[in-house]
């Protein structure tokens, strides 16, 4: 295990990790402007979108940046250790940010983390099918794609993230992309075992 | 692209001159007679903030190939400075398509059927160039999981963040004009020269930092030294600037009478000529039967500092319907009431209420429909009970000279 992580290159990965969460837990849902597809200068959220983003990437492209020997010489299977890493990940970030916002008041609580875990699903899910290096920015492609074309509302089929509150069916919509994304990347490392 | 790259020697070549080329054309920028397609390019900047990360990603991904490819492509007797130039252009030329595209969208959409304009679309090419080399550095030294991430979300927030902060000012204008001209405005002519100057100072580093030769972190301070540089200059051109990267618009304008009053418009809007001069015979009319003093001159044109004389109206469209054309000239009798804003308070409301009483009764005179869609307000709001026409006059002082005094 301990091979694994340091292949893994996780110290370096946890930076920006833990760096995203402390951004989240400290600002909050803070508007800020920026500018809009259609030329105008909307007022938006780019921290609570962009920070769940940076910190679903770190977990995704720590996944997918390891050494060949991490894989061929892990003592346990890889699916279980990569399916422990990830929820690791996401309730080490979740539980930084989580505090933070508590104690600052800055934002709604369990947003951070819905949109954590949804982004590490939807990053899993395309690292499955397109490798680590497309998986590694669908956080932040879906991040980006949302500042520029969608609104804080969430009235977009895949803006739900710039909720500003929890609702029942964003919480399940991101426990299903997270459960989803483990599954096939379980099932991918399953199908190709180290050589 | 790679077989291409190995054989065709002239490609460094071409993408050294297309790159000389286009910083030449962009910091030689005049006033342009027709600025439809001026402002119809820099409106289709807006597709920038989507373009730059994207190019940038993509710089990373063949920056990446170049890493794993190194011995191939050195093998076909290729430098890393070349091949960096060469796969920047052709990546920034394809990205410079999605602005045709927005573009040629505007024109449709528009009916304004122009060619876009040369120096803006080469600014874009070079923002295009700089962050696809950006890009392939970080792509070289990190790969694409470590690399691309940051890439994408820097360059982004570069994008979408500054242009849109109300302060410094001058930040906004440095590194994409999204919105500039009109019939009254024109791009200010120190924007293009320091955008040119602040992407062509980040190629140049990367070109710099590229270098085989020299020590690492000697090119990497030497490559910050020339952006830092590039920046102070470039913010100190561009300091002046308001929240629009605009100057007043000085070109000739095309004038034709009516029997007393002059229209007088610019180049592109010489179609509507007649249509106005036609609704100015209307408004004269109504002025002589109430005895009212009309404006000498209705023109396009701004003061100096964008503010609007007395007598200054849009052009909503040189094909618009009398009754817009009626409407615009209408508006301007009763002049602009910017002149009167305080900072803290802006206008006062009755001169609001006053200056769209005025308007919408010039628009009854001429036998239009009112200005907008709700019910007008009626003379009552601002205490004239009665016919109004007496008190037109009056009015319109009020409204040019910003003194409620005269309000009955």
């Amino acid at each position: 295990m301990r091979l694994w992580f340091k292949t893994h290159r996780v110290l370096g990965w946890l930076l920006p990790l833990i760096g995203a969460a402390i951004l989240a837990g400290m600002v909050g849902n803070e508007r800020l402007p920026s500018l809009h597809i259609t030329g105008m200068y909307l007022e938006g959220f780019p921290v609570q979108i962009l920070s769940p983003a940076l910190a679903a990437t770190a977990v995704i492209g720590s996944l997918s940046t390891p050494a060949p020997r991490a894989r061929i010489t892990a003592a346990r299977s890889i699916p279980a250790i990569e399916t422990l890493y990830t929820l690791a990940m996401i309730a080490l970030a979740g539980l930084i940010t989580e505090t933070l916002t508590l104690w600052s008041s800055s934002g709604e609580f369990g947003v951070f983390t819905r949109n954590l875990t949804a982004m590490v699903g939807a990053g899993l899910i395309v690292r499955t099918f397109l490798g680590g290096g497309f998986g590694t920015l669908t956080p932040l492609i879906w991040g980006v794609v949302l500042l520029a074309t969608g609104n804080p509302e969430g009235d977009r089929g895949f803006s739900w993230v710039a909720l500003p509150a929890l609702t029942r069916a964003t919480l399940v919509g991101a426990t299903g992309l997270l459960l989803l994304g483990l599954a096939l990347n379980a099932i991918r490392a399953m199908r190709h075992p180290p050589s | 692209m790679y077989t291409l790259l190995r054989y065709a020697r002239v490609l460094p070549v071409l993408a050294c001159v297309l790159i000389v080329a286009t910083v030449s054309v962009t910091v030689h920028v005049g006033e342009p007679p027709d600025t439809r397609a001026l402002s119809l390019t820099v409106t289709s900047g807006a597709a920038m903030f989507l373009l730059i990360p994207t190019i940038a990603v993509a710089g990373v991904f063949t920056g990446a190939r170049q890493r794993r490819f190194a011995g191939l492509m050195a093998g076909a007797g290729r430098s890393q400075v070349e091949l960096l130039i060469s796969l920047s252009a052709i990546q920034a030329l394809v990205g410079l398509l999605g602005v045709v595209a927005v573009f040629m969208t505007l024109v449709i959409r528009t009916g304004i059927w122009t060619l876009p304009h040369v120096p803006v679309m080469g600014v874009f090419f070079l923002a295009l160039v700089a962050v696809a080399a950006l890009g392939q550095l970080v792509g070289r030294t990190w790969g694409v999981v470590v690399g691309a991430p940051p890439v994408l979300v820097l360059s982004f927030m570069l994008m979408a963040l500054p242009t849109a902060l109300s302060e410094p000012l001058w930040l906004r204008h440095l590194f994409v004009a999204t919105s500039c001209c009109g019939s009254s405005t024109v791009l200010d002519p120190s924007v293009l020269p320091a955008q040119t100057l602040i992407w062509a100072s980040l190629f140049a580093a990367v070109v710099l930092i590229s270098l085989r030769r020299g020590p690492g972190v000697l090119k990497i301070l030497a490559g910050l030294g020339v952006v830092a540089l590039a920046v102070s200059t470039g913010t100190r051109w561009v300091d002046h600037l308001g929240h629009s990267p605009v100057a007043a618009r000085t070109s000739a304008m095309v004038c034709e009478g009516a029997s007393d009053t002059k229209i007088c418009l610019c180049p592109e809007n010489t179609p509507a000529l007649e249509g106005l001069t036609a609704a100015a015979l209307e408004l004269e009319q109504v002025a002589n039967t109430h005895d009212i003093t009309l404006p000498e001159e209705f023109t396009e044109q701004l003061n100096d500092d964008l503010t609007r004389p007395a007598g200054s109206f849009y052009v909503p469209n040189p094909f618009a319907s009398d009754e817009a054309l009626q409407q615009s000239l209408a508006r301007a009798t009763t002049g602009d009431l910017t002149h009167c804003e305080t900072p803290a308070e802006g206008y006062d409301i009755r001169l609001a209420l006053a200056q769209e009483i005025v308007t919408n009764w010039w628009l009854d005179q001429t036998g239009q429909s009112p200005q907008f869609d709700r019910p007008p307000p009626g003379p009552e709001e601002i205490g004239i009970s009665g016919d109004i026409a007496p008190h037109i006059e009056d009015l319109m002082t009020m409204i040019h000279t910003c003194d409620l005094g005269l309000l009955p």
